[in-house]
């Protein structure tokens, strides 16, 4: 303690002979010759579309409680998206709620809402539009029926969209037993399946929580559940997605060991009769039928994978198909203590081996996925190709960090952790891959000192070969606390609907609730933005980014904004980049630590 | 419909992530607290392995006590600025509360075991410590800590964090550190705010010389309520016996406003010009004990925006309308009532049929703005969402939005109010808006206690001062019921609540107690929540005005402040002999004296103050297409 004291005393005298100033002054030189920048407002433009627990939806006739509007659930996560194909202007989004909650009128456990917007000609933003539904409702937001229907859902995390627009919503958070389920189902009696398209399971009485953890499609357009495929295995599924022949569809497990399964109809269209295969890279064929009319066998379903070998991989989040090269991809979003999990380990032991990159990368660290010092802090996307039956690493996350803290003065511009939403979008004719983050944690460099986690939404161009995490281009980033999900192209490619999950209360105004936005303007990005060089000498140079609404600095300085008044609004230490984007437009002063002044008009 | 600019959301990350090329030098002052900083990171460092040595090598608890001492002392060192700079893993490894913790980030449930110094101590200070237990704590930290501490040798911080690091380290040894809130056990509160206070004095100091020299007065008033209160500290180090009124009035509460006053003075920005988002503490005023303390705009989760009259007006009309019930009978001020500090006077409140009851007791709404959650199981992210569940419940409003939007449409002067205070029509959105602004209008902190504290010249009665210092010491209550809400709102930073597991049978005076079988928090619907732990755990409710809001506990089962007393003094459900592992409170008697559990009574009397908010319409709105609701009750019928 005395030590500490004595330091301090030292310093202070010291300090005093080298004093510099901590505040900026306000005025402005007499000599000033404005040199303005001007922040133009952004070619895309950004509208909020479906707000949780602030928009109403109709809810049918539940649990003895008459139809009537309510609330709609949040923590929004999968967007489906289903085109008219009578009026291109519209088209159907149905949103799932992650949150698993009872609820009088909506229905317990998780949820759905669906709606219809209509792109209006003169300002391209989405409207959402009136219905009327075959069941009497009348309204804009509808809850998806699955009380009445099909029984109520675990926490509905992704899904699918098809190829010609329909939708299954996956239900997450593997629930073991009824125990589990009594915080979020009043109901946990005893559930006899009513499902004469599976006639093996029609009429069998399972225990109420099995019959979460399905792949349930619903119909947005009647706001309505139609069946849990009871013929996919029940899994703790996180997404999937449906070839172009419409017939062959790919499912992922989000679990440690997770299990990659495809289902072929044998009629393109009909997903109620087909065969279900688990994925088995070291098996000659690779993909291994489970018997998809047996109920126990499709009630355990990784138990039954792993038995006959099938490949384990690291939490599998969503899957897409590359609609112009017909490929698969999927989310692999990690976890960070991968060697050190027992049901990995267990699972290998059992004879699943773990999947060819997983053996390589840990060769690579010098060690194998069953050993303890095995980690995975990023995940990576994968890829799947039909062709060749391989699956092989498209990014890798990363880049790698060994330290759990890594200091902003270190940290990469660029830097991808825990994808989990998968999706594409065309941009001028060409595919471009959408990549969710959901991160796991803030360590080993998802975050630049540990700071709270922000996830990032990026986009991939798929025409790159061998792409690395600085091909990935930036496009959002979530509220303080919040989960960026969902991201998907409106049928026209304009728009891109994103989800805001879990958002962290203090946000302002209804950026604290669960939303679904709308970035529209893709059509219109011709030409990509270049970063302007600067030489070491070159005075205070500010050059807008009106996309991204932020000004970039020629050198990391010190940085204060002054309105015309001369009031300070806006203070930025130590930055080459600040997000102006909390100023209302107008004229503003920027300065430097020295002093240079910069004119800056805010559109 | 909401044609919003996103830019708020979108992009606020980009600055965080931006690579920092060459960072330009600091100021002297924080080179010189980076300096010492570090050298106090080393000395932590040093101290744990030194402990851990202690540990590993003795078998004699005696060794271990002098040892943990002086870790404590090199964590008090540092403290102020590494619980600023890193509030995370100062909670979560090394100085939080000894009780099981949730991940809050991954997508699982995953519960920790109590870690880090608070959960070193209970043992160490507990009956018997286990060695083995120890040693894999001691380990943790250990292990934890080089990582911890490599972050924080390049964190780059500004002046402006040093002097808010300062400035909510006094509020911290205020409202945590002489109440012991992290010496679980042991009796170095006291001594171990001396440190801390002795690490903030010394940094404070750097600024000084650099004070304009009209603010003179303000330098000297800053260094003699240093001096005082580190003597004060040092002179008074025994914890049941030390003034805490005292040494808050004359020391704390000045040094709060002078920091802010030097900050300011200095010409460093706050922290509200750095960011585009509201912030829980209002850092320009200037007591800690004040109705502008917190910041109403944060919790309501509305940004900044400063309600205009019109909209409050709106909202207290509502509040008192029984059209928004279902049967035109209830309204939020029915169970809400003013002169009852907004209470009912019942020990669970009636249910809308007046057939049984709503299940819980309801909460008072004073100061109710001031939490991260709502409801006594924490259900509820906000005000807004927390109405909600009171119009759709069926015991409560039994009622939609659409059905209450028709009624108020039937009233012109509704349509009216809500033109002039929205620019439309009745709906959902504006409903809620103009409610939530009218409960965060009942604010209220200035009772005698708070008078006092702020430094009035007033006197307080002998037994409402000795049962501050009661309250705030010896009787543990203020480790949970924190000033200055008196609720579970975590200072210094204010962003969440607390609940506990306090153990409230279902009837006190049964032969064979029983707990009350609500769990609580676990039964609330979020996964995270649903955790062993929190069985049978409530939201721990502010004690403001609780002399107008009994009967007492979620249950409703403790008709005076006298019974509550007792009950905590037993030690809680536990110590009354209920089988209850998970109690938050420690299960042994408090050994309070009868005039002890007098002054704690009269103290808790003296948080009263409703002060200009408990008036009630004088009339509601009349509704020309429906003349006969006109003769509704104000503030409905019970």
């Amino acid at each position: 303690m005395k030590k500490f004291t004595i330091t301090l005393i030292a310093l202070v005298l010291l300090s005093n002979a080298l004093f510099a100033q901590f505040s900026f002054d306000p005025s402005v030189p007499a000599n000033y010759e404005p040199v303005t920048v001007v922040l133009p407002p952004s070619p895309l433009k950004y509208q909020v579309l479906f707000v949780g627990g602030v928009d109403q939806v109709k809810t049918t006739a539940t649990y003895g409680n008459a139809a009537g509007t309510y609330p709609a659930k949040q923590w929004h996560d999968f967007i489906g998206i289903t085109p008219d194909p009578s009026n291109p202007s519209e088209f159907w989004v149905s949103v799932n709620h992650e949150m698993q909650q009872k609820d009088d009128h909506i229905g317990d456990g998780g949820g759905m809402t669906a709606f219809k917007v209509r792109r209006d000609a003169n300002t391209d933003t989405l409207v959402v539009i009136n219905q009327t539904l075959n069941d009497g409702r009348t309204g804009k937001f509808f809850n998806v029926d699955f009380a009445n229907t099909v029984g109520e859902t675990g926490m509905n995390c992704a899904g699918i969209t098809g190829p010609d627009g329909r939708i299954w919503t996956a239900e997450e958070w593997g629930v073991a037993n009824n125990t589990a389920a009594i915080s979020f189902l009043r109901d946990t009696a005893n559930f006899t399946i009513n499902a004469p398209e599976f006639p093996t399971m029609n009429g069998q009485t399972i225990k109420k929580f099995q019959n979460l953890n399905w792949m349930v499609e619903i119909d947005p357009k009647q706001a309505k559940a139609i069946r849990k495929q009871y013929n996919w295995g029940r899994q703790q599924f996180e997404g999937g997605a449906i070839a172009n022949d419409n017939k062959t569809v790919y499912l992922g497990e989000d679990a440690t060991p997770g299990i990659f399964t495809k289902f072929v109809a044998d009629v393109a269209g009909d997903f109620t009769k087909g065969k279900t295969y688990v994925y088995a890279h070291t098996k000659s064929p690779k993909w291994i039928e489970i018997d998809n009319t047996n109920l126990s066998k499709m009630l355990s379903f990784n138990a039954n994978a792993i038995a006959v070998g099938a490949t384990v991989f690291n939490r599998l989040e969503w899957v897409a198909v590359d609609r112009l090269s017909g490929k698969v991809y999927i989310a692999e979003t990690g976890r960070d203590n991968l060697g050190n999990s027992s049901s990995w380990k267990n699972a290998i032991a059992a004879g699943a081996p773990a999947a060819q990159h997983h053996t390589e990368r840990a060769t690579a660290f010098g060690t194998t996925p069953v050993s303890a010092n095995y980690v995975d802090y990023y995940g990576r996307v994968l890829e799947y190709d039909p062709a060749t039956e391989n699956v092989t690493v498209h990014i890798e996350g990363g880049p790698d960090f060994t330290t759990a803290n890594v200091p902003a003065a270190q940290y990469p511009s660029k830097h991808l952790s825990n994808p989990d939403g998968l999706n594409f979008i065309t941009i001028g004719g060409k595919s471009f891959m959408i990549i969710n983050e959901d991160m796991n944690g803030n360590t080993y460099g998802r975050m630049p000192d540990s700071k709270p986690i922000i996830c990032e939404l990026w986009l991939l161009d798929m025409a790159i070969q061998n792409p690395t995490v600085n091909d990935l281009i930036r496009i959002s980033a979530s509220p303080a606390g919040a989960e960026v999900t969902g991201a998907i192209a409106s049928p026209d490619n304009k728009s891109m609907l994103i989800n805001v999950q879990h958002p962290a209360t203090t946000n302002p105004g209804v950026y604290a609730n669960s939303l679904t936005y709308v970035i529209t303007g893709w059509n219109n990005l011709l030409t990509s933005t270049n970063e302007p060089t600067f030489g070491d000498n070159d005075p205070f140079k500010v050059w807008p980014n009106p996309v991204a609404r932020e000004l970039n600095f020629n050198e990391v300085t010190d940085a204060a904004i002054f309105d015309m008044n001369g009031k300070m609004v806006r203070v930025f230490r130590n930055t080459q980049t600040a997000d102006v984007s909390g100023l209302t437009p107008g004229t503003y002063i920027v300065k430097n630590q020295k002093g240079d002044v910069v004119k800056l008009i805010v559109q | 419909m909401y044609k919003l600019i996103l830019s708020a959301v979108l992009f606020c990350t980009l600055m965080l992530l931006a690579s920092l090329r060459e960072a330009p030098a600091p100021t002297p002052t924080v080179a010189a607290v980076r300096t010492a900083y570090l050298h106090g990171l080393d000395s932590f460092s040093v101290q744990i392995d030194h402990f851990y040595i202690q540990i590993k090598s003795d078998a004699n608890p005696v060794a271990w006590k002098a040892s943990f001492k002086r870790l404590r002392q090199a964590y008090k060192q540092i403290e102020f600025l590494f619980a600023h700079l890193d509030p995370d893993n100062a909670r979560d490894f090394l100085n939080g509360a000894p009780l099981p913790s949730i991940d809050r980030v991954v997508a699982e449930l995953v519960v920790y075991a109590p870690r880090g110094m608070q959960a070193i101590a209970s043992l160490i200070y507990g009956e018997e410590p286990d060695q083995q237990a120890l040693l894999q704590l001691t380990e943790d930290l250990r292990r934890l800590f080089p990582d911890i501490k490599a972050t924080q040798q390049n964190m780059l911080f500004t002046d402006r964090q040093v002097l808010e690091a300062i400035r909510f380290g006094i509020f911290r040894i205020t409202s945590m550190g002489i109440v012991g809130f992290d010496t679980p056990g042991y009796n170095g509160a006291i001594a171990e705010s001396a440190i801390s206070v002795r690490a903030m004095q010394s940094v404070a100091m750097l600024y000084l010389p650099y004070l304009p020299a009209k603010h003179r007065l303000l330098a000297d008033s800053i260094q003699q309520n240093f001096k005082g209160l580190i003597g004060y500290l040092e002179q008074n180090s025994d914890f049941d016996s030390f003034d805490r009124l005292r040494c808050i009035r004359s020391y704390l509460e000045p040094l709060y406003g002078q920091i802010m006053r030097l900050h300011l003075a200095l010409g460093i920005e706050t922290m509200e010009l750095t960011t585009n988002k509201a912030q829980a503490l209002v850092y320009e005023t200037p007591s800690m004990f004040s109705a502008q303390t917190l910041n109403g705009h944060y919790y309501a989760g509305i940004g900044s925006r400063v309600e205009q009259p019109i909209v409050v007006e709106l909202g207290k009309l509502l509040f008192f309308d029984p059209l928004l019930s279902q049967n035109n009978e209830r309204a939020c001020a029915s169970c809400h009532q003013p002169q009852r500090a907004f209470t009912d006077g019942l020990p669970k409140s009636l249910s809308m049929h007046k057939k049984g009851d709503v299940g819980r007791n309801a909460p008072t709404l004073i100061n109710s703005v001031f939490a991260d959650k709502y409801f006594y199981d924490l259900r509820s992210d906000r005000l807004e969402s927390q109405e909600e569940h009171v119009i759709f419940n069926k015991d409560e409003f039994n009622t939609t939005y659409y059905e209450i939007i028709d009624k108020l449409n039937q009233s012109s002067t509704y349509r009216q109010m809500f033109q002039e205070a929205f620019g439309k029509a009745p709906n959902a959105q504006d409903i809620s808006r103009a409610l939530t602004a009218y409960v965060r209008s009942l604010v209220a902190f200035n009772s005698p206690v708070d008078q006092y504290l702020r430094g009035a010249p007033i006197e307080l009665e002998p037994d409402v001062q000795a049962g501050f210092n009661l309250f705030m010491g010896k009787a543990l209550c203020a480790t949970c019921h924190f000033v200055p809400t008196y609720a579970g709102l975590v200072p210094p930073y204010f962003t969440e609540n607390e609940s506990e597991v306090i153990g409230v049978p279902i009837n006190p005076k049964a032969r064979q107690l029983e707990i009350d079988p609500d769990l609580g928090r676990f039964m609330n619907g979020r996964p995270r929540d649903h955790a062993p732990h929190l069985r049978y755990s409530f939201k721990t409710t502010t004690l403001r005005n609780v002399a107008l809001t009994g009967p007492y506990m979620h249950n409703g089962v403790y008709q005076t402040l006298a019974e509550v007393v007792d009950f905590y003094n037993k030690g809680g459900g536990a110590g009354l002999g209920l089988d209850l592992p998970d109690q938050t409170l420690p299960f042994d008697h408090l050994n309070l004296t009868a005039g002890e559990q007098k002054a704690l009574v009269a103290f808790m009397e003296a948080l009263t103050d409703t002060t200009g908010i408990v008036t009630i319409p004088a009339k509601l709105p009349n509704c020309e297409l429906k003349p006969e609701w006109n003769a509704r009750k104000i503030g409905g019928q019970y």
